[in-house]
C-alpha cells in the first residue's frame, strides 16, 4: 500500500467510526433517552471495545462487517421498536462491536510498522465524521444515518486491498 | 528537567530500568487521557456558553477540540526537531490550562466590546482548543514509537491513554454540580502531574506552584468573568452572575441585570426571564389545568419549579420529571423558593422526560411540555411527532398535552411554531393553538378529544389579555396543512435556524438573545 493510499485509508476509517459512534449516539438518544448515564455507558462501551480490539486479535474484515451489521441493527430497531428497554442494551453492544475495529485497526498499523501519522489521519476522518455524522441524521433521517457506515464500509473494502489478503488473519 | 522522550518513549530507558520506564510511560498516558477527558469536557462548556448553545455551535466546537488534538499528531513526530524549546512549549500549553475559565470569557467579552464579532470569536476558540488539547496530545504517537516492538507500543500506550480517558470521564462527573474550582482543581492536578512524570519534577513545580497560587481565588474571578461576558457579549449593562454551575448536560447560570432582572441562562442561551415566567406559566399549564380541572398532573421539565405552587392548587397528583438536577438546585434558590412545597402532593423525578414516559405505566389528564425551544438535537427530541405519540400513549381518553411552540404565532411553514404543531396535530388531532399578546408566544393544546372550547380558553385567560388568539382545531389544520411534522428523521430545522441565528449574531454585532 502506497503512502498516500495508507493516509486515505486511514481517514476514511476515522470517518468510519464517527458515523458509528455519533451514529449511534443520535439512534439511541432520538427514542431512548438523553441522560448522562446514556451517554456515559455509550462511551465505555466504545472505549472497552476499543480495548479488547487492541489487545484481542479479531479477523479485520470480521470486526468491520460485524461493527457496521451491529449498527444496521441498532438503526432499524429504533424505527422497529421506538421506547423500548432493550434499546439501551442493544445500543451498548452496538457501539462495543464497533469499538473493535477501532482498536484492531491501529495494532494492525503498528504490525505492519505503520503508525507514522495514523493517528494524525485517523482523526482527521474522525473530524469530518463528527460534522458529517449530525448533518446526515438532520437533513436526511435515520435512513442516511445508517447509509453512512455502508459507504464508509465499502471504501474502506475498496481501498484497502489489504481486507482481501487479512480475510482469515487476525488483526 | 528529564527529557520528554526518555519518559513519553523515545529511547526505552537507558538510565531507569525497562520495566520502570514501561510503567512511567503508561502513568504518563493514562493522566495525560485523564486530563485530555477533563478538558475536553471543560473547554467545551467555556467554548459552547461564549459562542451560544445552539446544536450547530456545539458541533463546530467539539470538531475544533478534536482538530486540534490533530495539531499535537502533526506536532509529536515534529518534537525532536525543537528539542528543548520542544519541552519549554509543551510546559507552556501546560501552564495555558491555569488560564481557565477567565482567559476564554474575558477574551470573549474583550471581542464583543470592540466589536470584534465576526469571525473573530471562531478564530479565538480554534486558538484556544489548540493550546489547551495539543500538547497533550503529542504524547500518545511519541510514546508507540519509542517501543521496540510497535504492536507492544501500540497495545500498552494506547490503552494506557483509552484507560485514562474513561477514568477522566468518571472523575469528571463526579466534579459536576459543584463550583467550576472543583473541575478545575482535578484539572490543574493531572496536568502538574503528566507534566512531572512526562518532564520531571521541575516540571511539575512549574505547574503547580502558579496553580495552586491562583486556585484559591478562582471562583471570585471566574464569577467576575462571567458577568463581563454577560455585560459585553449579551449586552447586560448591569449583569451579575450570581450562579454558575456546570452539569453533566450544561452550563446553568443565573444572571441578575439590575432590580428585579433576574434571568436563567443554559450553555449561554437565555431559557427565561423572572418577568416574562409568570405569563409564560399561565399559558403553558395555568390555563390548561383551570379549564381542564386535572386529577393528575405531569410537568416535564420546568426546572425551576416554577409551576409547582400554581399546579398543585388546580391538581390532585402533580409529578415534576427533569433532567437536570442542576437546574432544580438553581430554580429553587432563585426563581421557586421552597416554602411549603412539602405540604403539597408533589413529587420530583430526575430523568429524562421521554425515558420516564416510556417506563412509566400511569396515565395522566394533562402534560405540559416546558422545555426549550428545538435549538439542539436533544431539545428538538422532545418536539417530535414520536415524542407525541409516546405521550398520547400516557393521557386519559381526554386528557391533554400543552406546549410552547417556540415563536409568538403559527407563522410560516417551514418555521418551528408549524413544524411542532403539525407534529402535535398527526398524534393528537384535536388541537387549539393560543396566541398571547402579553406573554409573546404561541402555545398549543392536544388531545385526542379536548375537554375544553376555545370559549372557555378565553374565559379562563389572565384579565389583562386583550388580543388573545385562540385558533380552532380546523383553523390549526388547514394553517399547518403545508407544514412537515417534525420528526426525528426530519430535523434539519435544528441546524438550519442554528446557522440562521450564529449568522445573525456575526452580523449584528454579538448579542443575539
Amino acid at each position: 500500500m502506497t503512502e498516500q493510499r495508507a493516509r486515505l485509508v486511514a481517514s476514511v476509517t476515522g470517518l468510519h467510526f464517527a458515523a458509528l459512534q455519533v451514529g449511534a449516539f443520535l439512534a439511541v438518544e432520538s427514542v431512548s433517552s438523553s441522560a448522562w448515564s446514556t451517554y456515559a455507558a455509550l462511551s465505555a462501551a466504545w472505549l472497552g471495545g476499543t480495548l479488547v480490539g487492541l489487545w484481542v486479535a479479531v479477523p479485520p474484515r470480521a470486526a468491520v462487517i460485524g461493527g457496521v451489521l451491529a449498527f444496521e441493527g441498532l438503526v432499524a430497531f429504533t424505527q422497529l421498536a421506538p421506547w423500548s428497554r432493550g434499546l439501551f442494551v442493544l445500543g451498548v453492544a452496538a457501539v462495543g462491536a464497533g469499538g473493535l475495529w477501532a482498536g484492531g485497526f491501529f495494532t494492525r498499523a503498528a504490525r505492519r510498522r505503520a503508525t507514522e501519522g495514523v493517528f494524525l489521519h485517523e482523526n482527521n476522518g474522525f473530524v469530518l465524521g463528527l460534522v458529517a455524522t449530525p448533518f446526515a441524521f438532520a437533513f436526511g433521517g435515520r435512513t442516511t444515518l445508517a447509509a453512512l457506515p455502508l459507504v464508509t464500509c465499502l471504501a474502506l473494502f475498496r481501498l484497502d486491498e489489504t481486507f482481501k489478503l487479512d480475510r482469515s488473519t487476525p488483526a | 528537567m528529564a527529557s520528554i522522550s526518555e519518559t513519553a518513549g523515545e529511547t526505552a530507558g537507558e538510565t531507569v530500568g525497562e520495566t520502570a520506564w514501561r510503567v512511567r510511560s503508561a502513568a504518563t498516558l493514562a493522566l495525560a487521557g485523564a486530563a485530555l477527558a477533563t478538558t475536553q469536557l471543560l473547554a467545551v462548556r467555556e467554548l459552547v456558553s461564549g459562542l451560544f448553545g445552539e446544536e450547530v455551535v456545539i458541533l463546530l466546537v467539539n470538531a475544533t477540540l478534536f482538530a486540534a488534538i490533530s495539531c499535537g499528531y502533526w506536532l509529536a513526530p515534529r518534537m525532536r526537531r525543537f528539542g528543548r524549546a520542544g519541552e519549554i512549549a509543551f510546559v507552556a500549553g501546560c501552564l495555558l490550562h491555569l488560564s481557565l475559565p477567565v482567559l476564554p470569557r474575558r477574551a470573549f467579552a474583550w471581542l464583543a466590546a470592540h466589536r470584534w464579532s465576526g469571525a473573530a470569536p471562531l478564530v479565538l476558540a480554534v486558538g484556544i482548543a489548540i493550546a489547551l488539547m495539543a500538547p497533550l496530545s503529542t504524547l500518545l504517537p511519541r510514546a508507540v514509537a519509542g517501543y521496540a516492538d510497535p504492536v507492544e507500543g501500540m497495545r500498552r500506550s494506547y490503552g494506557a491513554e483509552l484507560v485514562g480517558f474513561m477514568l477522566g470521564l468518571g472523575l469528571t462527573q463526579l466534579c459536576f454540580g459543584h463550583g467550576i474550582e472543583v473541575l478545575i482543581a482535578l484539572d490543574w492536578s493531572l496536568l502538574a502531574l503528566v507534566a512531572g512524570l512526562a518532564l520531571g519534577p521541575r516540571a511539575l513545580a512549574i505547574v503547580a506552584f502558579p496553580a495552586a497560587l491562583l486556585w484559591p481565588s478562582l471562583p471570585e474571578r471566574a464569577r467576575a468573568a462571567s458577568s463581563a461576558l454577560y455585560r459585553d457579549v449579551h449586552g447586560m449593562r448591569s449583569a451579575n452572575v450570581v450562579f454558575s454551575v456546570d452539569s453533566p448536560y450544561q452550563r446553568v447560570e443565573v444572571v441578575d441585570d439590575g432590580p428585579g432582572r433576574r434571568s436563567l441562562y443554559l450553555d449561554g442561551l437565555e431559557n427565561l426571564n423572572a418577568n416574562d415566567l409568570a405569563l409564560l406559566n399561565e399559558y403553558l399549564a395555568v390555563v390548561p389545568a383551570r379549564a381542564a380541572r386535572p386529577a393528575s398532573t405531569l410537568v416535564i421539565g420546568n426546572g425551576t419549579l416554577s409551576l409547582v405552587a400554581p399546579l398543585a392548587t388546580l391538581s390532585d397528583d402533580l409529578l415534576t420529571v427533569e433532567i437536570d438536577p442542576v437546574v432544580v438546585a438553581a430554580g429553587e434558590r432563585f426563581f421557586s423558593p421552597s416554602a411549603g412545597r412539602a405540604n403539597l402532593a408533589w413529587e420530583l423525578v430526575e430523568d429524562d422526560g421521554k425515558s420516564f414516559l416510556a417506563r412509566t405505566s400511569r396515565s395522566f389528564d394533562l402534560i405540559v411540555v416546558d422545555v426549550p425551544s428545538p435549538l439542539t438535537f436533544q431539545e428538538a427530541f422532545l418536539h417530535t411527532r414520536e415524542f407525541y405519540a409516546l405521550v398520547r400513549s400516557r393521557l386519559t381518553p381526554r386528557g391533554v398535552v400543552s406546549v410552547q411552540l417556540s415563536g409568538h404565532r403559527l407563522g410560516a411553514s417551514g418555521r418551528s411554531p408549524s413544524r411542532v404543531t403539525a407534529a402535535l396535530v398527526a398524534e393528537l388531532p384535536d388541537v387549539l393553538v393560543v396566541e398571547s399578546q402579553i406573554a409573546d408566544r404561541a402555545f398549543a393544546y392536544a388531545s385526542r378529544a379536548l375537554p375544553f372550547r376555545a370559549n372557555d380558553i378565553r374565559a379562563v385567560a389572565p384579565p389583562s389579555e386583550t388580543r388573545l388568539v385562540v385558533l380552532d382545531a380546523e383553523t390549526v389544520r388547514a394553517r399547518t396543512r403545508d407544514a412537515k411534522p417534525l420528526d426525528v428523521d426530519s430535523l434539519g430545522l435544528v441546524l438550519r435556524r442554528g446557522l440562521e441565528r450564529l449568522v445573525d449574531r456575526r452580523g449584528s454585532g454579538g448579542a443575539g438573545d
